[in-house]
């Protein structure tokens, strides 16, 4: 099965709209405050857009089946840009198509998975 | 939250503070509640900063409008997690995350989730906290479930 591969840039003012603006995940004064370089994304962004391929590829069963596994490797800052991907692990067939395993992940632009886990969901239709 | 050194005699105290909060602070402890409505505005400002156009997001002609499944657990962190854990041991970053949907929310429905610390454990010189939510509809129904893991980062640098 194809999975909906999405590609972002990470850009601070996306940060601070999905984080809020007070905290080291928006604003480089709080980050620096927190001995960190710059401000890093939040791990519920990295995930979104994780599940942003999940929905795209299952649709609505993703909605009432779904089950989603994460591992956050490594911080991710304004400027990255990342690329969702992963691979069928196991399919199960079912009446009206199949459960799916999925392992799935997230990589920076030098290639560096940031974040991995794993995925399951009901596929409909053959 | 102070990031002072440790040779501070006021982040001293700090740190003892928290390391009696670690021995004192039970599993099982309820971490906070969460008790609240989802608009369009909550998903509009999710879809804009995430540059999320998946159409299924849009309205449908029968009035209803999805909610992404992900965007709940992020509306409810920092009531039913987060604050907890500043409060209590200071600083965190996200190690793992699991979640379990069972039912779509849509626009105007209401989200109500209570959290508790269900482990608590040291892993090669760090404090990790391992937290769960039980998200329900009005109807008492499952939602769907939050597992996440949380490292402490009270005194560490991240790369």
């Amino acid at each position: 099965m194809k999975l909906a591969s999405v590609v972002r840039r990470i850009e601070l003012e996306d940060m601070a709209l999905y984080a809020g603006g007070d905290n080291l995940h928006g604003n480089a004064e709080a980050a620096r405050a927190a001995g960190l370089s710059a401000p890093i994304v939040q791990g519920g962004q990295l995930g979104g857009y994780l599940h942003e391929m999940l929905v795209a590829t299952f649709g609505m069963p993703f909605f009432s089946t779904g089950e989603v596994s994460l591992t956050f490797l490594k911080t991710v800052k304004p400027g990255d840009t990342l690329t969702s991907g992963g691979t069928l692990t196991k399919e199960v067939p079912t009446d009206d198509g199949a459960v799916v395993d999925l392992d799935i992940w997230l990589t920076n632009q030098n290639g560096e998975k940031v974040v991995v886990g794993r995925a399951r969901a009901q596929r409909k239709g053959p | 939250m102070s990031t002072d050194r440790p040779d501070n005699p006021s982040t001293m105290t700090g740190l003892r503070m928290l390391a009696d909060n670690w021995n004192e602070v039970a599993v099982g402890t309820l971490s906070g509640s969460f008790d609240g409505i989802i608009t369009d505005e909550m998903v509009d400002n999710y879809l804009l900063a995430m540059g999320n156009g998946l159409p299924i997001y849009r309205r449908q002609p029968d009035g209803t409008r999805l909610v992404p499944p992900d965007l709940v657990p992020r509306l409810a962190m920092r009531p039913l997690f987060s604050h907890f854990v500043r409060r209590t041991f200071g600083r965190s970053i996200r190690a793992k995350h699991e979640i379990r949907y069972f039912r779509p929310y849509h626009v105007g429905m209401r989200i109500r989730a209570d959290g508790h610390l269900v482990e608590k454990y040291e892993k090669r010189g760090n404090r990790f906290l391992i937290f769960e939510a039980a998200f329900r509809s009005d109807g008492d129904e499952p939602m769907l479930h939050d597992r996440r893991t949380v490292m402490i980062f009270e005194d560490q640098k991240l790369k």
